[in-house]
């Protein structure tokens, strides 16, 4: 009896995270549950324990293994353990894994144990083929159908779907290994680049010898067509040829008065005698720019001698003329207009004060005088109408007497009034009707009537008479006291300001020195003085004209000699004497004869001209010769150069017997690939046309037929075949045939390499299939679950449906939404 | 795929020693870091060969 999965545990792998055990039956287990419950997970779990690698996870994701770790385990630790039944003995299996731990061989070992003994490791797992009797690396292709491989060979491109099939069959690695050995371009690149060295080695090199020897040549006939002849290209004509400038330029440093450079001993060589030929070449400019420079400061010098000994010349004349002036005399005349030009100073400045001052002293004196004449003129108008002050006064006693008399006739009226209204009272009392004084009979009511009338009318009218006299008596007496108060502020105005009139007269009689009298003409005075004034002015603009003009001879006089002084010291400098006047101009002109003599000398070029003529030769020989160097030099690299063309040569060899080599493996892989997928596909052809006619492959071209289309990368043509007709798959195939094509050669590998393991794991089988399809895939694995034990994972509910429908014994794990503990788990029904 | 049959496979197909051992040390690095460690070796093989 073969071996079985009996039991899987889980615990922090993938998204499990708590631990979970799953008890897996004979027959068919059903994993079901969305998309991302961790069913894939589940069985990626059982593919990792057994060969420790998880396919469809290499490459970054699965480096060093920490992507199968659960992120959220306490301890970062991933856990499987599966145990297999069946045979004897019983086979535990455990593999673990810690998030960052390092390993040997690139994967977790195994830990096996059976029946008390335990393996680990490699011996583990030989342990494990030898009692399966299978390849633990085939595991991946043989009992486990991923659901990437489905979709690999549902691809649309050949070269995908072939590899999808060399997956299936087991032959993509010799696929993987024979692509990797394509490196022709490269290798081509490589031989390029090495050629292209070659080429510059070998043919320029030779080249640029020959080159070189043509340069020279040609070089030689041009020299000696222009005159060299052949002992002249030569190092010692060269060394001669220096020599001689060298005791040329010297002969010249001591014409030119230095001291002569020191050269070093010359070295027999085109180098060292290039560089003292550069060195000369420079001396010989600077030997000649400082000619040029002595030669310009000698003209310098000729020409400022002339100048200074034309002007002292001139001075001298000059000089002699003004001798004649006499200093003294016009420091004299400065003096005396000096003192006058104080005095006139001084007597301006009273002019002008008194110019200035009188107008307006007078102004004031003239304002004062106005205004008195205005008070005397209200005074007289005043007087005129009221009288003298004394006649003020005796008027206004007259008035007030007549006010006290009308004062006291008021009063008499008055009582008088009374007295009748108080009779006439006592008659309208009394109603007597005689008189109380006569007893003469009286007519009362006419009595009382007449003296009312009386009193209203006689004595009325004479009281409003004396009020209105009385009123008028008042009126002149107010106009008598404002007279009064009137002359007397007038008086008192007119004493004031006669006061001030004195002042203003004393002040102006103070100005013109003499008493201001009445018939005095201010103007006559005041335009007198202003004459006078102008006079000073004009007399003091002429002298002081007259001191500028003497002060500018003086100082030209002075200036004239310093002057003289001055290019004196600088001639008698020049020529070195203490010489004066005519005897200094003869020295000057014995100096401007010797310098002419020293000009000559800088004139003079033929040293120098020769100098450089012989540089510009001995540069033409050394061009020459370094050339001639340079040939020998290369002619001697020649056998190292053909050296490094064998050695290049010898590495293009070594790569295109690689690029060979290569072709010939990579071939033979591919025909390894070739015979061994073809052989696969003979042995399983029944086997898969079996399980494809099963799974409703296609109702007309019941069988399938693998073919090779192309070798390198290997192509397989999968062709449908009816009893008359071949086609091509992916041209009349529908996506659920070739799902069921995908999962015909799967079935049947599997079969093929059963072992002591006939297992079968199915990840989402069915995923590209209609009803039909599925119903027949069901039973498909319903029968095939006799001999295996399956494992069909899938979250598609009509698969589950169909299964439950035809598998009479089928275990079902349902997976419900994931959390951060893991898939949760309904218990297997 | 039978590694050891690919290996006796190609062993018995060439003809040259050098290649057999070529093919020994190709087939070692593939086995070692399979596709990306058998390139490596290869590209390091080049540069050796190219540079002398």
């Amino acid at each position: 009896m073969p071996y079985r999965l009996s039991t899987l545990k889980l615990e922090g792998i993938r998204g499990f995270n708590n631990p979970v055990l799953i008890s897996f039956q004979e027959g068919v287990n059903l994993i079901y549950g969305p998309n991302g419950s961790g069913k894939s997970s589940l069985l990626q779990a059982l593919e990792w324990c057994i060969t420790g690698t998880v396919p469809y996870m290499k490459g970054g994701d699965f480096a060093r293994e920490d992507a199968i770790v659960n992120l959220f385990h306490p301890d970062e630790r991933a856990t499987v353990e599966l145990r297999l039944e069946g045979e004897t003995p019983v086979l535990m299996l455990k593999r673990t894994r810690k998030m960052g731990s390092s390993t040997g061989r690139g994967r977790q070992p195994l830990q096996l144990e059976m029946q008390g003994e335990s393996k680990k490791d490699e011996d583990a797992e030989k342990e494990l083929e030898s009692r399966l009797r299978i390849s633990l690396e085939g595991f991946s292709q043989n009992k486990y159908l991923h659901q990437e491989a489905i979709r690999e060979a549902l691809a649309s491109r050949p070269e995908e779907r072939s590899e999808a099939i060399d997956k299936l069959l087991g032959t993509f690695e010799v696929r993987e290994f024979a692509s990797a050995l394509d490196i022709d371009r490269q290798i081509d690149s490589a031989i390029k680049r090495i050629n292209s060295s070659l080429q510059s080695l070998d043919r320029d090199k030779i080249q640029f010898n020959l080159n070189l020897r043509r340069k020279l040549e040609d070089n030689q006939k041009a020299l000696m067509s222009r005159g060299f002849t052949k002992d002249e290209l030569t190092l010692g004509s060269a060394i001669e040829i220096l020599t001689s400038v060298r005791s040329l330029v010297a002969k010249t440093e001591e014409r030119f008065g230095q001291e002569p450079l020191q050269y070093p001993l010359l070295s027999p060589n085109v180098q060292a005698i290039a560089e003292a030929q550069k060195k000369l070449v420079d001396e010989t400019s600077i030997l000649d720019r400082t000619r040029m420079e002595l030669f310009r400061k000698s003209q310098e010098r000729v020409l400022s001698l002339q100048h200074l000994s034309k002007n002292y010349s001139s001075l001298l004349t000059r000089f002699a003329d003004s001798k004649a002036i006499d200093n003294n005399s016009l420091k004299k005349r400065m003096e005396t207009i000096d003192f006058e030009l104080m005095d006139l100073d001084a007597k301006g400045t009273i002019f002008q004060k008194k110019v200035t001052t009188l107008p307006s002293r007078r102004s004031v004196y003239e304002d004062l005088k106005r205004q008195l004449g205005d008070e005397q003129s209200k005074l007289a108008s005043l007087e005129q109408k009221f009288g003298k002050e004394e006649t003020i006064e005796k008027r206004t006693s007259q008035v007030d007497e007549e006010l006290k008399s009308c004062a006291a006739d008021l009063e008499k009226l008055s009582e008088h009034q009374r007295l009748i209204k108080i009779a006439i009272d006592v008659l309208e009392n009394t109603k007597a009707t005689a008189c109380p004084v006569c007893s003469q009979s009286v007519d009362n009511v006419t009595l009382v009537l007449e003296l009312k009338a009386k009193v209203s009318k006689d004595i009325g009218l004479s009281i409003g008479k004396l009020h209105d006299t009385e009123k008028q008596l008042k009126q002149t007496r107010q106009e008598l006291e404002d007279a009064k108060r009137n002359v007397e502020r007038l008086t008192q105005t007119m004493e004031a300001v006669n006061k001030e009139l004195k002042v203003a007269a004393d002040a102006i009689s103070a100005i013109i020195e003499k008493k201001l009298e009445e018939d005095t003409d201010l103007d006559v005075i005041w335009h007198d003085w202003d004459d006078e004034l102008k006079g000073v002015s004009n007399r003091v603009g002429k002298l002081r004209s007259e001191r500028r003009e003497i002060e500018e001879t003086i100082k030209h006089q002075d200036q004239l000699i310093s002057e003289l002084g001055m290019i004196k010291k600088q001639l008698q400098k020049e020529t070195g004497s203490l010489a004066e006047g005519s005897s200094l101009l003869d020295k000057v002109k014995e100096c401007l004869s010797q310098i002419d003599v020293e000009c000559g000398k800088y004139k003079e070029t033929s040293d120098i001209d020769e100098s450089r003529l012989m540089l510009t030769r001995l540069s033409e020989i050394l061009i020459y010769l370094r050339d001639e160097e340079n040939l020998e030099v290369s002619e001697r690299e020649l056998p190292v150069v053909s050296k490094q063309i064998q050695d290049l040569k010898a590495r293009v060899t070594s790569l295109q017997l690689l690029a060979g080599s290569l072709q010939s493996i990579r071939k033979l892989a591919n025909e390894f690939e070739r015979d061994t997928s073809l052989a696969r596909f003979k042995i399983l052809e029944n086997e898969i046309n079996s399980f494809y006619s099963a799974i409703l492959g296609h109702p007309h071209f019941a069988k399938l037929r693998v073919e090779v289309e192309r070798e390198e990368p290997l192509i397989y043509s999968i062709r449908a075949v009816s009893t008359s007709e071949v086609t091509y798959i992916p041209t009349r195939f529908s996506t659920a045939q070739l799902n069921a094509t995908a999962l015909a050669i799967f079935m049947s590998n599997s079969a093929q390499m059963a072992g002591e393991l006939p297992l079968m794991i199915l990840d989402d089988p069915t995923q590209s299939m209609d009803s039909a399809h599925k119903e027949a895939f069901a039973k498909l694995i319903t029968k095939a679950s006799s001999q295996y034990q399956i494992i069909v994972s899938t979250e598609d509910e009509e698969t589950k449906d169909f299964l439950v429908k035809h598998c009479s014994k089928i275990m079902i794990y349902e997976f419900g939404q994931w959390t951060i503990t893991g898939p949760s788990l309904k218990e297997p029904t | 795929m039978s590694e050891e049959h690919f290996e006796t496979y190609i062993e018995k197909r060439l003809l040259r020693a050098d290649d057999k051992e070529l093919f020994q040390e190709l087939l070692k690095a593939f086995k070692e870091n399979s596709k990306d460690g058998l390139r490596k070796y290869l590209q390091n093989l080049l540069s050796q060969l190219e540079e002398g």
